[in-house]
This record gives C-alpha cells, sequence and structure tokens, in this order.
C-alpha cells in the first residue's frame, strides 16, 4: 500500500483529504506545516507528498526544496490554491501543480500518474 | 771826614728835605756835606751838584774876599750866586759842632741863611714849602710818627691816624709813651725810650696791633732818634708798616700752594721735582701710583733710582737739559716701579731757577706709556694679520692711488690675472679690459668703477687675465678717502675682484635649462587645449621644428600598426630644401612670434600644403616589425634613441630607407606608452647641417614623452567616449526596463490581492465542496438529500469556475508559437551576454547560416535555453575559449549545436545534469538545465549533450520546424527526470 504524506494547513482539508485518499486505498499522513511535514518525512518512508504551498513557517516552495535535498527521487504534487505559482520555476520541479478544488478528480489522478500507476485514466 | 751810615744818610736827607730853614753842612774843610731843600730851592741847585764841592761854589771868592773853608764861625755876610748866576746878598749864621761831641773830633759847620735880598720871588714862599711838606707826610705810605726830645709828639701823619685809629689833633704835643703804653709792646717802649736819650739808628720791632675797628693787624715799627746839626738828639722818628697784608698774600700764597698742589695730584702724568742731587722733592699722586711709591717708608728716593738706566742715565740727562736750554721733551725711557718692573713712559724735564736765577733743581713729567706701547703692539700685529689675509686672500686685493694707478697687488690678484706685483706697480688697469666682449645683458664688460659718495660699490664685470681668457668677476669697489672727509678728499681706491666664472657658466647653463623647460610648458600647455589627435602629433612636431623650440629642421612621426604589424610613417613637418625652408620659416616667423601662436596657426590652417613633400616621404615610410636589423625597429624594440651621424659609411643606417628620407644623419626617438614602444620621432637637420648633439637628443626625448603621453591620453578618451555610449545604452535599456517593471508591479500587487482572495475563498470552498461530494456519493440516488448536496456541489463549481475565470491571472507557460530565425535568436542571446563575453578571453561564432528555415517556436523561451547553455559554456571557460554555434536541419526538425573548449563535465554527472537542484559550481539553483529541458519537451523538442573532460562540451537542441496545429502541448507532462 502506497504512503502518502499530505501537507496542508487547514484541519478541514486534511481531514477532507485523508478521508479520500484512504477511500482511494492509499495510507495517508497528514501534517499541518512544512517542519512537521519534514521531520515525519525523516522518520516514514513515504512514496508521495502533496504539498500546500500557502503554510505557515516555512511555504511550500522552500519545503518542497528541502525534500527533493533529501531524496531528489520522490514525487511531489503541488496543491494550493495559488495558481499563479504555476509558473514559478520552483514548482516546476514537482511533478505536478493542482489547483485546489472541491473536486478532487484531478488531484487523484495526478497521484496515480506519478506514482505511475495509470497514465491516463479518468 | 765823617761817614754817614745809610740810615742816617737817609734820615739826614730828610731832615735836610723837611727842614724850613735853609742851610749847608759843611765838614772842616769847608767842603758842603748836605744843603736844605730851602737852601736848594732858593739858589736852584739840586743837592748833589752842591755835595763834595766847597762853599765857595756859592759864594765866590771873587764876591768874597774871606776864607771859607771852612768859614769862620759866627754871622758873616756873603754874596752868592745861584744857577742863574744871580747875585744875593745874604746874611750867614755859622754854627760848628762835633759828629763826635766825645772826642771833640770831627768838626761840622752848619751854615743857616738867615737873611736873604736881592732874588725876589726866587726864594720860595714858606707857605708854599710848607704846604708841599705836609703833603709829602701826608702822602707816605708809611705811618709817620716824630717827637721832639721831651718825647711830645710833633708830627703825626695821616697813614698813622690810619693806622692806628688816632687822630692827629688827639696826640699832638701829648707824650708819646702815655698813649702807647697799653697797645706798644715793652721792647718798643724800650726801643722809644733809648732812642729818646741815648740814640738809636733804625731798630726794627714787628706787632700785632688792633686798631679801633677791631681789625688785628700786624705792624712793623721802624724807630730811629732824629740827631740835629749840632749833634744833639731833637728827637724820634717812628715809622710803622702794615705788614698784615703781606702776611695775607702768604695765606693766600699758601691757599694757592694747595690748590696747585691738588691740581698736580690729579693729573694723569707723573710729577717728580728734585733738587741738583737728585733728590726727589716732590711727587704727585700719579707719580705714587705709576711707580709704587706709596709704601716707600720715609726716605730720600734718588731720581736716579727710578731710571732704568740708574744714576748715569740721570746724570746724561741733566747734560742734555743743559745743552738743550734747560727744557727736555718727549724724552722716551723706562722707569721701575717699586717691584722691580719697567714702565715705559715719556718724559718732560724742565730746570728749576732759584732767586738768583741759578738752577735749583728739576722738575720732570713722565707720561706712562704702558698701555700705548700696548695699543701699538696691537695694532702692529693687527696691521701683520691683515697684511697677511689679504697677500693670501683667494680675492684680488688691488688698491689704486688718487690717479689709478695700481699701490698694492696681492697674490690672489697675481693669480687671477696672471701679472706680478713688480709688473703692475704704478699701472693703470688698461691692461685687464677686454676690447670687445659678447657678456650678456646680465654685466658689462670691463667695469672697473667706483661710487662717487664713497659708498661701496657692488657690480658684476668681465676682465682679461695675462692669456686673453675671459674671466667673469664679481667687484667690491670703494674709494678710500682721508678720516672723516668725504671722497673729495681721495686718497686712493680699493678694489676687490672675485672669480665668478664658473658659478657665471652655471647660471647660464641653468638659465637655459630653464628657457628649456618654459618652452616645454608651453608646448604642454598647448597640447593640452587639444584634443583632436592628429593636431597635437601636429604640434609636438611644430616643437620639434621651430626655432622657439628645438630648432631641428625635420621631424617625422611614425607609429606602430599593430594589424599590419610594421611601422608606418603617420605625419611630418618640414621643407625639402633650403629655399622652401627659407620661404616657410620666415612666414611663420614673421607672422607668430611664440610656439603658441603657431600652434594656433596650425590649428586654423594646418601647414600640410607646406610639408607635401616630407608628408609623402612619411606617408612611404613602412617598415615590418620583423626586420629586427633595421635601426629604427631596433630602436623601438629596445626603448633606446639613437643619434646616426652618416649612417650609410658607418653601416649604421639601411641605404633604402636613407634615400627614402634623403639623409643618413638623424636622431631616432621611441615613444614609449605604458612600456611599449607605440612608435618612433625622427628628427634631422637635413637643410643647414647642424650637427646633433647628445643635449639635442635628450630634448627630443622630452618631446617623444609628450607624445607618447598625448597618443595614450587620445586613445584612452576615445575608448572613454565609447563606454560612457555603452553606459548610456545600458541605461536607457535598464529605464525601460524599471518601467515595465514598475508597470508589472502594478499589475503583480493587483494580481497579488486578487490572488490572495482568490486563495482565501478556494479554500473554504474545497472544504465545502468537498465534504458535499463526500457526502453526495455516501447518500442514495432515491434519497432527496442527494439532491441538496448536488445542489451544493453545483453552486462550488460555480464559484470556482468563476474564480478561475476572472479572479486569476494566468499566465502561462504554455509556449506561445511564433516563426523565428534562428540565426537571430543565437545573435540576440549573445547581446545578452555581450558584457560577461568583452570580459571574458571568449570568442564566439555564429555559424547558423543566413538560409535556416524559420522555426516555430516561442522566442522568449528559446532564448531562455540558448542563454542558459551559453552561461554554462562561459562558465566551463573561465580562462578563454571559444564558443561555436552551428545548426543542422533533418527532415522536419532543425538542430542547433553549442560547442565549447571549456573544461568538460564528468561522466558520473551526466545522467543527473537535468536534474532540478543539481549543480557543481558553488553558485547557484542547479535548476537552469531542468527548467531548460522543460522547455524543450514542451516545444515536443528534445536535449542532449556530449562532453569530455578537459576538451569541450557540445550541446544539441533539437526542434520541430513546424508545430503540429492540433497539437495539445500539455505543460504538465511527466518530467523525464529518470
Amino acid at each position: 500500500m502506497k504512503r502518502l504524506l499530505i501537507v496542508d494547513d487547514e484541519g478541514d482539508l486534511r481531514l477532507l483529504y485523508q478521508t479520500e485518499f484512504e477511500t482511494e486505498g492509499y495510507r495517508v499522513d497528514t501534517a499541518a506545516d512544512a517542519m512537521e511535514a519534514l521531520s515525519m518525512f525523516e522518520r516514514e518512508r513515504y512514496d508521495l507528498i502533496i504539498l500546500d504551498i500557502k503554510m505557515p513557517g516555512m511555504d511550500g516552495v522552500e519545503a518542497l526544496g528541502k525534500f527533493l535535498g533529501r531524496d531528489n527521487k520522490i514525487p511531489v504534487i503541488i496543491n494550493s490554491a495559488f495558481d499563479s505559482y504555476k509558473d514559478n520555476f520552483m514548482s516546476w520541479a514537482a511533478d505536478s501543480y493542482v489547483i485546489k478544488s472541491a473536486d478532487l478528480s484531478e488531484l487523484k489522478q495526478k497521484v496515480k500518474e506519478a506514482l505511475g500507476e495509470s497514465i491516463y485514466e479518468f | 771826614m765823617a761817614t754817614l751810615t745809610r740810615n742816617k744818610e737817609a734820615l739826614l736827607r730828610l731832615v735836610l728835605h723837611t727842614s724850613s730853614q735853609a742851610f749847608l753842612l759843611l765838614d772842616e774843610q769847608g767842603m758842603i756835606q748836605g744843603a736844605s731843600r730851602p737852601l736848594c730851592d732858593l739858589l736852584n741847585i739840586d743837592w748833589p751838584e752842591l755835595v763834595g764841592n766847597p762853599f765857595s761854589i756859592i759864594a765866590l771868592p771873587e764876591l768874597n774876599p774871606v776864607q771859607l773853608s771852612p768859614p769862620p764861625a759866627g754871622k758873616i755876610e756873603l754874596l752868592i750866586v745861584d744857577q742863574a748866576g744871580e747875585k744875593i746878598q745874604s746874611d750867614w749864621n755859622v754854627i760848628p759842632w762835633s759828629e763826635k761831641p766825645e772826642s771833640g773830633e770831627e768838626k761840622m759847620y752848619t751854615a743857616y741863611l738867615q737873611n736873604w735880598q736881592g732874588k725876589p720871588g726866587s726864594g720860595r714862599d714858606s707857605y708854599l714849602d710848607q704846604t708841599v711838606r705836609e703833603h709829602l707826610y701826608e702822602s707816605l705810605p708809611i705811618g709817620m710818627l716824630v717827637t721832639d726830645r721831651n718825647g711830645q709828639i710833633v708830627l703825626y701823619n695821616s697813614t698813622q691816624e690810619k693806622i692806628t685809629g688816632i687822630e692827629r689833633t688827639a696826640v699832638l704835643g701829648r707824650v708819646l709813651f702815655k698813649d702807647y703804653a697799653s697797645q706798644a709792646s715793652k721792647e718798643i717802649l724800650e726801643t722809644f725810650e733809648k732812642a729818646l736819650h741815648k740814640g738809636v739808628e733804625g731798630s726794627e720791632h714787628e706787632f700785632d696791633y688792633t686798631d679801633r675797628f677791631g681789625v688785628r693787624r700786624r705792624f712793623k715799627s721802624h724807630i730811629s732818634s732824629l740827631i740835629g746839626p749840632d749833634g744833639r738828639i731833637h728827637g724820634v722818628v717812628q715809622t710803622l708798616e702794615d705788614v698784615s697784608r703781606p702776611r695775607l698774600l702768604e695765606q693766600e700764597i699758601n691757599r694757592t700752594m694747595d690748590f696747585l698742589k691738588r691740581l698736580l695730584d690729579t693729573t694723569p702724568n707723573a710729577l717728580f721735582t728734585a733738587d741738583m742731587d737728585g733728590k726727589i722733592t716732590f711727587y704727585n699722586r700719579s707719580a705714587e701710583q705709576m711707580l709704587g711709591l706709596e709704601s716707600i717708608a720715609d726716605g730720600d728716593i734718588l731720581i736716579g733710582d727710578l731710571y732704568l738706566g740708574g744714576k748715569r742715565e740721570a746724570e746724561q740727562l741733566m747734560h742734555y737739559l743743559d745743552e738743550c736750554n734747560g727744557i727736555v721733551e718727549n724724552y722716551e725711557t723706562y722707569f721701575t716701579d717699586i717691584s722691580g718692573k719697567e714702565v715705559p713712559v715719556s718724559l718732560t724735564l724742565s730746570l728749576l731757577f732759584g732767586e738768583e736765577g741759578q738752577p735749583a733743581g728739576t722738575i720732570c713729567i713722565a707720561r706712562n706709556l704702558s698701555w700705548e706701547k700696548k695699543l701699538e703692539s696691537d695694532i702692529r700685529r693687527n696691521e701683520h694679520y691683515l697684511a697677511t689675509f689679504i697677500q693670501n686672500s683667494p680675492d684680488a686685493v688691488i688698491t689704486l692711488d688718487e690717479r689709478g694707478l695700481v699701490n698694492t697687488w696681492n697674490q690672489g690678484a697675481l693669480k687671477m690675472f696672471g701679472y706680478s706685483s713688480e709688473e703692475m706697480a704704478g699701472q693703470p688697469l688698461d691692461r685687464l679690459m677686454p676690447a670687445n666682449s659678447p657678456s650678456p645683458d646680465m654685466w658689462k664688460a670691463g667695469r672697473v668703477e667706483f661710487a662717487s659718495d664713497g659708498s661701496i660699490k657692488h657690480y658684476v664685470t668681465d676682465l682679461l687675465n695675462r692669456h686673453g681668457e675671459r674671466l667673469v668677476l664679481e667687484a667690491t669697489s670703494t674709494v678710500l678717502a682721508e678720516q672723516g672727509d668725504n671722497a673729495s678728499n681721495i686718497s686712493g681706491k680699493l678694489i676687490i675682484f672675485r672669480d665668478i666664472t664658473l658659478r657665471a657658466r652655471l647660471e647660464q647653463i641653468l638659465q637655459e635649462n630653464i628657457d628649456d623647460l618654459s618652452t616645454v610648458n608651453e608646448i604642454m600647455e598647448a597640447l593640452l587645449s587639444s584634443k583632436d589627435l592628429n593636431e597635437i602629433l601636429g604640434s609636438i612636431l611644430i616643437g620639434v621644428t621651430a626655432g622657439q623650440g628645438l630648432g631641428f629642421n625635420r621631424a617625422f612621426l611614425l607609429l606602430v600598426d599593430h594589424k599590419k604589424n610594421a611601422l608606418v610613417g603617420r605625419l611630418a613637418i618640414g621643407p625639402s630644401n633650403p629655399e622652401e625652408a627659407g620661404v616657410i620659416w620666415s612666414d611663420v616667423h614673421k607672422k607668430y612670434r611664440s610656439l603658441h601662436e603657431i600652434f594656433e596657426g596650425y590649428k586654423s590652417s594646418g601647414l600640410d600644403h607646406d610639408n607635401i613633400h616630407v608628408n609623402q616621404i612619411v606617408n612611404n615610410i613602412h617598415i615590418s616589425l620583423k626586420d629586427t636589423g633595421n635601426p629604427l625597429v631596433r630602436s623601438l624594440k629596445d626603448k633606446k634613441s639613437l643619434n646616426i651621424i652618416n649612417g650609410i659609411a658607418m653601416g649604421t643606417f639601411p641605404q633604402d630607407l636613407a634615400s627614402l628620407l634623403g639623409t643618413d644623419t638623424l636622431a631616432i626617438v621611441p615613444i614609449v606608452c605604458e612600456h611599449r614602444s607605440v612608435g618612433l620621432l625622427l628628427a634631422d637637420n637635413l637643410i643647414n647641417h647642424r650637427p646633433i648633439d647628445e643635449e639635442a637628443v635628450r630634448k627630443l626625448h622630452v618631446f617623444a614623452n609628450l607624445a607618447s603621453h598625448t597618443i595614450e591620453r587620445s586613445r584612452l578618451y576615445i575608448s572613454l567616449e565609447e563606454k560612457i555610449e555603452e553606459l548610456n545604452e545600458a541605461y536607457r535599456d535598464l529605464k525601460e526596463s524599471r518601467d515595465k517593471l514598475v508597470q508589472a508591479e502594478k499589475l503583480s500587487a493587483l494580481g497579488h490581492l486578487a490572488t490572495q482572495v482568490a486563495h482565501e475563498i478556494r479554500n473554504p470552498l474545497v472544504s465545502i465542496g468537498g465534504f458535499a461530494r463526500s457526502l453526495y456519493k455516501d447518500l442514495k440516488p432515491k434519497d432527496p438529500k442527494r439532491e441538496k448536496a448536488r445542489i451544493i456541489l453545483e453552486a462550488v463549481d460555480r464559484l470556482e469556475r468563476y474564480l478561475k475565470d476572472t479572479l486569476t491571472f494566468m499566465r502561462s507557460n504554455q509556449p506561445v508559437f511564433h516563426p523565428v530565425h534562428p540565426g537571430e535568436l543565437v545573435q540576440e542571446t549573445f547581446k545578452m551576454l555581450d558584457l560577461e563575453l568583452e570580459a571574458s578571453n571568449i570568442e564566439i561564432e555564429n555559424r547558423i547560416m543566413d538560409n535556416s528555415p524559420m522555426i516555430e517556436v516561442d522566442p522568449d523561451q528559446i532564448r531562455q535555453v540558448l542563454l542558459n547553455i551559453f552561461r554554462n559554456a562561459l562558465e566551463a571557460m573561465p580562462k578563454g575559449g571559444k564558443l561555436i554555434v552551428s545548426s543542422s536541419l533533418s527532415a522536419d526538425y532543425y538542430t542547433i549545436s553549442i560547442a565549447d573548449t571549456g573544461i568538460g563535465i564528468e561522466k558520473k554527472n551526466l545522467e543527473k545534469l537535468f536534474t532540478a537542484f543539481f549543480t557543481t559550481k558553488s553558485s547557484g539553483s542547479g535548476l537552469g538545465l531542468a527548467i531548460s529541458s522543460r522547455i524543450i519537451k514542451s516545444h515536443g523538442g528534445t536535449i542532449g549533450l556530449s562532453s569530455k573532460k578537459g576538451e569541450g562540451t557540445v550541446f544539441h537542441v533539437t526542434l520541430p520546424v513546424k508545430q503540429a496545429v492540433n497539437r495539445e502541448v500539455n505543460h504538465e507532462e511527466t518530467a523525464d527526470r529518470r
């Protein structure tokens, strides 16, 4: 079972995501900020990270650097309410950039792709 | 015959004179011994005529037949004659008496004339007599008192009255003693007594007497008995003489003596008096001090002891005195003082005479010459020093007499001019004068001058020495005048010469150097005022050739051309032949006076038209720098000046070049800029053939340096201008960017706000929608709640769409395709790297063919890719190298290849190259290539490379020439990371 680490400062959304992705069949850990996420990442092995950008303390872009610094092969999907960061070169280092939506289908699809599970599936 | 004592005689005369009776005194023989005044007056015959003659002289025998020698006693009538011979009838009474009544011897007769007739008026008026007599008494300065035989005062003259203060009326008839008793001394009284009774002949006493006025006086009294013709004492006569005055006089004399003594003591000269035996009788204080005499105990000092020569000298001196009429002056000798020290003295000696006129002693005045002698020896010593000094002085010290002829000529003058003092004595200074001399204005030739007011005059002149050499001399002259006079009493002239020939020469050299400096300065000023390189170079050449400058005939300027690797002629100035020279330079001299003016003239008109020929020459000068045998090239490379003289003959100058220039005698000076030779300055004197000496070459150096500075300055100036232009452009670009940035900022701010808003709304929307969906999924389709959930979802969806459409400013990283020429793209990218390329030592080559097809790309993005690759290449070549961009076309794909000669990439790094955050550099994000690969992918292209460590790297960027119309470019493609 693939393990996901989802980082978002909104508690409601963490709950939502956890529920949804567990329903999809993943094991999900959540972190409220980058520091927490990093320390968890150090302790456990994850297969994919879903990363918010706007967070208190370290933001998602910097965190992205840090994650990749530790393991530059780890798939990272940026899931942010910001759309402008799409063009930020740092965000290009991520595997994909998803704009938060109530419709989680895109996010789920990207996860699958990043994990190499399927390329096109809608 | 009775002999009368002197006093007696005097007294007798007195009595005879004062008697009122006429009588004669006769001796036994009848010779007249005396005659009274009345008788003398009567007969008008003087006493001396009568005395010693017989009575018969007046009583003539033929008239008187009577025996008259002696005359008979008793009364007798006689006929006597007077002086005139008049006969006078007269009655006489002859009374005999004895001189010495005791012995009865020596009979005397008194013949009284009692009556006379026959000469009326010849006899004297007895009243008159009386008066005369009285006057006589009264006028005596001596007080006179006469008493009769009883001591009664019968005569008391007025002087007596004055002396005693007693009036005659008070004493006449009174007996003397009574009055004198209290006053007169006992002796006098006794004498009086004796005179009255016994007879006294002239007894003298002195006594003090206080007169009635209380004035104490001293008197000398003379008492004598008055003895009548009968031999009996008839009375006493006392004369009183006031001798107080002599006493006063004596006091005065003493006072005067004291004064004199003090005077003598104050005189600085020593004064001695000595008696005829040589014993010193008096010496003044100066004498005491001079010889230390005060310490001598009482004793006699002989003047002979004082003389150095002792007694003998003293005796010699006495002889001198005799010979010289009793006075010897300025006799120089030595005294010995008490301690035996010798004192030099100058003596004036004189004889002193006594009362009777015999030499009574000597007086000697001695002047101490000690300090005079010292002074004298000092003066002599100083004179000696002065004379030695003058003789040995290196300066010429010459004195002339009032006619200007040489008086003294010292050693210095001999050395300076070469004439001895014997040769010059009595000669004028004419032989030193130069006939004509080309001396500078600073001094006039041949001046030998003196100030007319007697002051000291300093000046510079030149004179000739014996060998005809010109000497430059500093002269100090003055006239020598008599003491305290003005120059009208010139006794001679003094002139001192100091040789400043060497100094003058040095001054001249200095002046020339200063002139040089000011020339250079003028030139520099002129040069600094111009910016144009040609103008400046032209000015330099003018400086080299102008008379006011270095005065060379011709000058050539050659510069190095790096491209051609040769020395090429650049500019020249000078005439090509003497005629032309004359014309050009006379024109110039006419028109312009200073270098400055020449420069100005050159600037405005240029002298090129006058210098066609030399410029032709210079334009033909082309010497390869490889020709190291050529002296010009050598001078250039060695940075050394050369002074070529007769180069062809000496083999130091190539024939062909000499032919071209038209000379083989010239100066070559390199122009050095920052230790590199950039050219040469050549100068010659083709026209006037003036030899070029070391100094001229040295001065040429100055100009060469000027040239180098100006060339350098000019170059710097040009590059500065270019830089400034670049900067201006960069600034303009920057401004543009800034404006864009500002614009973007504005937008961005707005966008930022919108983004914030969107973000804030989105998060809750996700919650709402997410959970609504969850609910929707959990609810059964028939459940009416499902519919509610669906509505919520729809609403959320709508909101999300709205957000997406209107509030977001999405900047798409989607490539916007345009057809672009790849070559241009490369060129533009190069331009972006302009500054970096310039600073590096990298050669770039754009080999992209002009006939390349246009490719459809997003130009910004592809430029970004190229920039990234180029930067990497640059960084791989820190010491320089080559960057070559080429292209190739195959089917529908266009490949751009970027090759560098850098350090290359290690094999192990190759696979990670495009990985994000991978970098081998110390700085940089490591994303450059990652992004580049993303861009290329989004273009549908590929990027690849090959590299060899130490040799270089080649990147290949392959792009489709045309983008497929329906190709959906999805920027979310998976990264090719693995």
